[in-house]
C-alpha cells in the first residue's frame, strides 16, 4: 500500500511534468501528434501504478521517451511546411463564399447538424450569414461573417482610435502582486490612501483591484463570512 | 485555507491508513513466522504432533489475517500461503519430516514476501 502511493505520487509528478513540458493546450486544440503522446502518457502511467510486479522504470523510461519524440516531432515540424501537412492535415474550407462545400464535409465527416453546432457556438445562428468557414487542424471551426453582418467596429465607422491596455492586476483575493504595482505606478503608501478612500482598511479585504489608467481603479471588496 | 484543510486531511488520512496497513501486516507476518519456525522446532525434534498443532493454529492465526489481506493485497499472494498451509498440515500427518521441512521454508517465504511487499524499500517502489 505505501509503495503503491509514493508510486502514484512519482507517476503522478513526472505525467505532470511531460503534459507541462510537451505544451498546454487543451484536449480540444490538440494537434493529431500531441492527442496522440496525451493518450499514450496517461496509459503509460497507469502500468506501473496499477500492477506492483512492473518495475515503476518500465513506465517512466517511455514517458520520456515520448517527450523526447515530441520534443524533436515538434521541432521537425516547425522547420519543415511539407511534413506539417503530413501530420497535422490542412484546413479544410467548409463555407466558400457562402457556398457550402459539400465534399470536403464528407471528407471530413461532419454533418450539416454539427456544422450548425460549431457556427452557434461561433456566434452565427444562420449559415446565411457566413461568407468562410474553415475546418482548422486542430479540430476547430474558424469562421468569417458576410460583410452585412459583420458587427461594427471603430475602424469601418472611421471612429477616432485609442490604445487599449491591459488592466494590471494590483490585488488579487487579498495579496498585493508586486508586478501589478510596478505596472500600475503606485507605491505601497498611494495603495493604502486608493484603499482608505475606497472604504478599505487593508489589502486583506480586498478580493480583486485593477488599475486601467491613473486614478482608474475597479475594486471588488471581499464577501463577509456569514 | 478551508480549500488547503481538506485535501490535507484526506492525505493526512491515506498516510495514516498505509502507515497503520504497513504495522499491521508486518506484525503479523513475525507473529505468523514465530509459529512456523516453532513448527519447524518441533518436527526437527520428531514431535510431530506438537508441530500439527503449530501448524493449525498458523492456520487458524492466517485466516483470519487473510480475510484482510484479500482486501489490501493481490489474492495469489494469499492463495499461496492458504495452499502451502493445506500441504503442511497433510505432510505432518504423513510424518514426512524433509518434505515439511521444505515446505515450511516456502511457507515462509511466501510470508516474507507479503511482509517485505509492503515495505517502501527503494527496491519495491521502482
Amino acid at each position: 500500500m505505501a509503495v503503491a502511493v509514493i508510486r502514484t505520487v512519482i507517476l503522478y509528478i513526472i505525467i505532470v511534468f511531460a503534459v507541462r513540458v510537451t505544451g498546454k493546450r487543451q484536449i480540444g486544440q490538440l494537434s493529431p501528434t500531441e492527442l496522440v503522446i496525451t493518450l499514450m502518457l496517461s496509459e503509460l502511467a497507469v502500468l506501473p501504478m496499477e500492477d506492483m510486479q512492473k518495475p515503476l522504470l518500465a513506465g517512466v523510461i517511455p514517458i520520456f521517451v515520448l517527450v523526447i519524440v515530441e520534443f524533436f516531432v515538434s521541432a521537425v515540424v516547425l522547420k519543415s511546411i511539407r511534413l506539417r501537412r503530413i501530420l497535422n492535415g490542412r484546413p479544410m474550407p467548409i463555407i466558400e463564399n457562402g457556398r457550402i462545400n459539400q465534399q470536403n464535409m464528407k471528407k471530413i465527416k461532419l454533418s450539416l447538424d454539427e456544422l450548425a453546432e460549431e457556427l452557434r457556438i461561433l456566434g452565427s445562428y444562420d449559415i446565411e450569414t457566413v461568407s468562410e468557414a474553415v475546418m482548422e487542424t486542430n479540430g476547430q471551426m474558424s469562421i468569417v461573417l458576410k460583410e452585412d453582418y459583420e458587427p461594427l467596429c471603430k475602424d469601418n465607422m472611421k471612429a477616432k482610435k485609442e490604445e487599449r491596455k491591459v488592466p494590471a492586476v494590483v490585488i488579487s483575493d487579498g495579496e498585493i502582486q508586486k508586478e501589478g504595482l510596478l505596472k500600475a505606478g503606485i507605491d505601497k503608501e498611494q495603495l493604502k490612501s486608493i484603499l482608505q478612500k475606497n472604504g478599505c482598511s487593508s489589502a486583506k479585504e480586498v478580493f480583486y483591484m485593477t488599475s486601467k489608467a491613473k486614478n482608474s481603479y475597479f475594486i471588488v471588496k471581499k464577501e463577509k463570512k456569514q | 485555507m478551508r480549500n488547503i484543510i481538506i485535501p490535507a486531511v484526506l492525505f493526512i488520512l491515506v498516510i495514516t491508513f498505509v502507515a497503520l496497513n504497513l504495522f499491521y501486516i508486518t506484525d503479523n507476518a513475525s507473529r505468523l513466522d514465530a509459529i512456523l519456525v516453532s513448527a519447524s522446532d518441533a518436527a526437527k525434534n520428531g514431535d510431530f504432533e506438537e508441530a500439527t498443532a503449530e501448524v493449525e493454529r498458523f492456520k487458524e492465526e492466517f485466516s483470519a489475517v487473510g480475510k484482510y489481506l484479500f482486501a489490501v493485497i493481490q489474492h495469489n499472494e494469499v492463495d499461496d500461503v492458504i495452499f502451502s498451509s493445506n500441504r503442511l498440515l497433510a505432510l505432518c500427518n504423513a510424518d514426512t519430516k524433509e518434505q515439511f521441512l521444505s515446505e515450511i521454508e516456502v511457507t515462509r517465504e511466501s510470508i516474507k514476501l507479503i511482509r517485505d511487499a509492503e515495505i517502501p524499500y527503494l527496491e519495491n517502489i521502482l
